[in-house]
């Protein structure tokens, strides 16, 4: 039972990686309708968000680097305990990508590219569940996989095993969160932003994209309309799911 | 900004619905006319049809056929668009179930329900894509199959085999109409409690009810569920999405 001096305490969405990208078009998008925990590394960048967020809803800022796996329990913990809030929900977008062949992936590129894009999602998670943390507010979680997650590509071993990663949790905690909480994935193909540049930036690899995509290229946009549909009331019946937004890349074997 | 976030308003699409009379394509039909589209719905049943559009608020018009004879199909359709106007999208809801042990199946079975489920959606599709029926812009294609499509279970060949080979009729047509800018997607729907439930308490009693819903761990659906994924995909908010089978489920497919 939720008691009557916490239950009036203002809910949130959780966005980490909200400083650019995805996840920035994600909180802008959630605002109009809720109040947004805006997470990031980088200060400027997180306030350039909140500026561009709806202005009728409450927007706070949680500074944290996701690098960091053993103090992130502790650390949401106490900001959301000295906040006096809620988290509703819940939407991983931030990310960690290093394009590289197996023969110069190390330790460290496997430990960083884990904690952000596996590790740390799973620890929000966890306290999120917890009670004295969280009441039981917590109604839905999504997390931003990629279209590479059920497939396979030069340079992405750290990368693509890590969102493979992301989405067989998705669907544990989707049978283990069952009734109260819903768990899916959103799966994008490749989308301008800050962590995909060094993609984009080259002119034969964005011809070569164009190629590849069967309704061109995609927008952020795109996927934080997935992302809202998900945890909306309007899916309330979908859990452990996948929905690849990709403009029918991963469908398209002669790309 | 306000314009660039505005999730699922289909008003000005103008949208076909086959199986419009009951279940899941009356909650669908009285959802899209909720959210603006105009509705051509095709359904068997005269009287049941006629009680949908009475509660349809946008501009509703029925047409009274079996989809089965595909060589009428396209002429009385085409006759209807003339006066109704050129279509954005269609979804193919008409369905039918079959439960029949292998050792009684016969090709005529088999062909009885293809003709129903699945050669619909081929030959909906070839006729949505005539320059006389699709209005241009982008189109929108949504089929519906069955978790059945996805996972095995017994006496259930000719069904589940009518049902996944809409899942290569989703990815095919995908990247062919591609070009055309016009989307294919498909919705796998788990057991959803329908009137054909609560009007056969013999069949459908309290036990087998009950074992039914321990299979999804969200419990059984509504047809509302289904409902909003299908508007989901019909917008334009997922105009980024193609060749996709979403199971909307309860998580019955991720465990």
């Amino acid at each position: 039972m939720v008691g009557l001096q916490r239950n009036n305490m203002e809910k949130y969405i959780l966005i980490t990686g909200s400083s650019s990208g995805i996840g920035r078009e994600t909180a802008i998008m959630l605002s109009k309708h809720s109040n947004i925990l805006l997470h990031g590394r980088d200060l400027r960048k997180l306030k350039e968000t909140k500026a561009l967020c709806y202005s009728n809803s409450k927007i706070l800022i949680w500074q944290y680097d996701l690098i960091d796996a053993i103090n992130i329990e502790t650390a949401l913990r106490d900001f959301i305990k000295s906040n006096n809030m809620l988290v509703k929900s819940f939407v991983h977008s931030a990310g960690y990508m290093k394009m590289l062949p197996l023969k110069m992936t190390n330790l460290t590129v496997f430990h960083a590219t884990m904690n952000v894009n596996l590790v740390t999602p799973a620890l929000i998670s966890k306290v999120l569940i917890n009670k004295n943390t969280n009441e039981s507010a917590l109604s839905s979680i999504v997390f931003i996989s990629s279209n590479i997650s059920n497939f396979g590509a030069k340079a992405f071993s750290a990368y693509g095993s890590s969102k493979s990663a992301i989405d067989g949790l998705m669907r544990c905690l989707a049978i283990e969160l069952a009734p109260f909480v819903r768990v899916n994935s959103v799966l994008p193909g490749g989308v301008r932003t800050e962590m995909t540049e060094p993609i984009f930036e080259n002119k034969d690899v964005l011809e070569r994209m164009k190629n590849q995509y069967p309704l061109g290229l995609g927008e952020t946009l795109d996927i934080a309309n997935a992302v809202n549909f998900l945890i909306s009331e309007q899916a309330r019946w979908i859990t452990g799911q996948q929905i690849t937004v990709d403009g029918g890349r991963t469908i398209n074997i002669t790309g | 900004m306000t314009e660039r976030y505005n999730p699922l308003c289909l008003a000005g699409k103008n949208i076909l619905v086959t199986g419009a009379a009951s279940g899941i394509g009356k909650a669908t039909s009285l959802l899209l006319s909720k959210l603006g589209a105009n509705l051509l719905l095709i359904d068997l049943n005269e009287i049941e049809l006629n009680a949908t559009i009475d509660k349809c608020s946008s501009n509703v018009i029925g047409l009274v056929l079996d989809i089965t004879k595909s060589e009428v199909l396209k002429e009385k359709i085409s006759r209807v668009v003339a006066e109704f106007g050129k279509l954005n999208g269609i979804t193919h809801l008409a369905g039918k179930p079959s439960i029949v042990p292998l050792k009684t199946m016969s090709q005529k079975i088999c062909t009885d329900i293809f003709q129903i489920n699945t050669y619909p959606a081929i030959e909906l599709s070839r006729i949505f894509i005539n320059r006389n029926i699709f209005a241009g812009g982008s189109g929108s294609i949504v089929l519906i199959s069955s978790v059945y499509g996805l996972v095995g279970s017994s006496a259930n060949v000719a069904y589940a085999t009518s049902k996944a080979a809409l899942h290569g009729v989703t990815k095919s047509l995908a990247i062919e109409l591609a070009p055309k800018n016009i989307r294919v997607n498909c919705i796998a729907p788990g057991f959803i409690k329908t009137e054909m439930m609560s009007e056969n308490k013999k069949l459908f009693n309290d036990d087998y009810m009950n074992s039914l819903s321990s299979l999804h761990p969200l419990g059984l659906g509504e047809p509302d569920d289904v409902a909003y994924a299908i508007a989901f995909l019909l917008s334009d908010v997922s105009k980024w999405i193609t060749g996709s089978i979403l199971s909307v489920d309860g998580g019955f497919t991720a465990q």
